[in-house]
């Protein structure tokens, strides 16, 4: 099985957070799983303003076009919280496309009540809200928490090779998951490079409540989900939300809008 | 990885159908998993009526409750149970096993729900009769998914085990077969994109093979139930969590647990 697993992340910029989750990928995936983690060329630079989000949402729709036309992949997983392109992807992509949001949420409401979700910055906790609202489960969250020193969360990086850095990071996510819980959360979700950090140290509870290793769970949900494929040959509901446009649309969008890996023949 | 797999129906009334069950797991399961199918002694007998019903979760209580105690005995030891699996669709002692148990207790409801979600905006049950109705609708809500959920609709088993002949005799097999896929369309109608069969009718369309009906999938729910039940077990051992312990699942102090236990004679939980 091979899937190809999409950060949101700067390649070179955040070249630290994207090795620590390769290294995460690589322990938890199964005997035969390869899990090949990429970033973007110039991604999470500002995303918390979606005017630059929308610049990192085309890369990723880009490559997920590219690898899931490949033939090459089993699935192609959208490892940024903030869902870039993720309907568009399942609309066209015959494997499954996987979302962080989904596979977290989801699962930490089979481990408690209520959740809550540790976002990078202020501004990004309507956007994280939104997500929740849009799964219907609103009524299980407890509440989101942003952590203070992340306005760019490019400044994660350091933390992952600068030992004094990572002290500080994960005393700031600690603290800020135990405001979490104090509102009523029973599972924290921490986005982004937050979870890396925590994991890389084998942090999985605070003050006994599960902090999500979302990207190893993302690993185990993208294994269970093509293994599932490959029984029933199916993924998704063609029917409305990720119904897939009529081929002669494609090719004529394809061609108008130069989208070479949709164009018949390629 | 060895699992623990729980049917409510009755080992004797419904052996066809624990059987087919079976096979479906199996041929889920990943290499080095196995998936132990059970039954129980006279359960399905009428538990579309809540007092059946509970006694029927009285057995997967005590059930749940042995595996715990083989797990203390076997604690290091080959032969320890790795998960437990509630694979019948009304949850029977979820809760109360959550609460109790160290490994993880995976949900058939939970499980296809959620997943449902992931594959479409919107899903639909088709439940075994009419009077599941309202059951099954309060599960889902219960969830927070009542926007998710497009109908609840129905098959007319009253009794349900009558669906034990579906798995030996075609005919019966056939009509099951066009009672599920009736009610599907009209879920279907009312905007339905994913379907989720609870009971017997999900194993019986799976073994047919029947995934999908006019484009819109049909869950298999038995054959999920164990991919995400390996991926729990993977998480379970990769972090050292299988459920929060702070509010909901929150277990009883060992001293409560030992009164308790006295009380009503809880033989698994004498020693806490």
């Amino acid at each position: 099985m091979r899937i190809w697993y999409q950060l949101m992340a700067s390649e070179h910029g955040m070249n630290n957070f994207v090795a620590a989750t390769q290294a995460l990928c690589d322990k938890v995936a199964a005997p035969g799983t390869t899990v090949e983690v990429h970033g973007t060329r110039e991604g999470a630079y500002g995303d918390q303003y979606r005017l630059f989000w929308n610049y990192n949402v085309r890369e990723i729709i880009r490559n997920g076009l590219e690898a899931g036309t490949s033939g090459q992949f089993d699935a192609f997983v959208v490892a940024n919280s903030l869902e870039p392109g993720m309907v568009e992807l399942r609309e066209v992509l015959d494997i499954p496309v996987i979302s962080f949001m989904e596979a977290c949420c989801f699962t930490a409401c089979t481990m408690g009540e209520k959740f809550a979700l540790i976002v990078p910055n202020e501004k990004f906790v309507p956007r994280y809200r939104e997500i929740v609202y849009g799964y219907g489960i609103i009524s299980r969250l407890a509440t989101i928490e942003p952590l203070a020193s992340y306005e760019n969360t490019r400044n994660f990086n350091q933390a992952f090779v600068d030992e004094k850095q990572e002290a500080v990071c994960i005393a700031e996510i600690t603290a800020t998951a135990r405001r979490a819980i104090d509102k009523g959360a029973e599972v924290v979700i921490a986005i982004g490079a937050a979870t890396a950090l925590l994991a890389k140290q084998g942090i999985y509870q605070i003050d006994g409540v599960p902090v999500l290793d979302s990207y190893s769970l993302l690993v185990k949900i993208a294994e269970a989900t093509v293994g599932y494929r490959r029984i029933t040959g199916t993924h998704i509901s063609r029917k409305r939300m990720y119904q897939s446009p009529p081929a002669d649309l494609l090719q004529r969008a394809a061609t108008i809008h130069d989208i070479k890996p949709l164009l018949k023949g390629k | 990885m060895r699992i623990w797999y729980q049917l409510l129906s009755s080992e004797t009334g419904m052996k066809n159908s624990i059987a087919a069950t079976q096979a479906l797991a199996t041929k889920a399961a990943a290499l080095g998993t196995t998936v132990e199918v059970r039954g129980t002694r006279e359960g399905a007998l009428g538990d579309n009526y809540r007092l059946f019903w509970h006694y029927d979760v009285r057995e997967v209580i005590a059930n749940g409750l042995k595996i715990r105690e083989t797990n203390v005995a076997q604690a290091g030891k080959p032969g320890a149970y790795d998960a437990f699996v509630i694979a019948n669709s009304l949850e029977p002692g979820i809760v109360e096993l959550r609460e109790m148990l160290d490994i993880p207790v995976l949900s058939f409801m939970e499980v296809s729900c959620f997943h449902a979600c992931t594959m479409g905006e919107k899903f639909a049950l088709v439940v075994p009769n009419k009077k599941f109705v309202p059951r099954y609708r309060e599960i889902a809500i219960s969830y927070g998914l009542r926007d998710r959920l497009a109908a609840v609709d129905f098959v007319p088993m009253t009794n349900i085990r009558d669906f034990d002949t579906v798995f030996t005799n075609a005919t019966a097999g056939d009509q099951l077969r066009d009672a599920v896929l009736t009610a599907a369309r009209r879920c279907i109608d009312q905007g339905a994109e994913v379907i989720i069969c609870p009971g017997p009718s999900t194993a019986l369309m799976a073994s047919r093979g029947i995934y999908e009906v006019d484009g819109v999938p049909i869950l298999d729910s038995y054959s999920l139930l164990v991919k995400i039940a390996e991926a729990t077990v993977a998480m379970h051992k990769l972090t050292g969590v299988a459920v929060s312990r702070k509010g909901l699942y929150q277990s009883p102090p060992t001293e409560l647990v030992k009164k308790a236990a006295a009380i009503h004679d809880i033989g698994p939980l004498k020693n806490g």
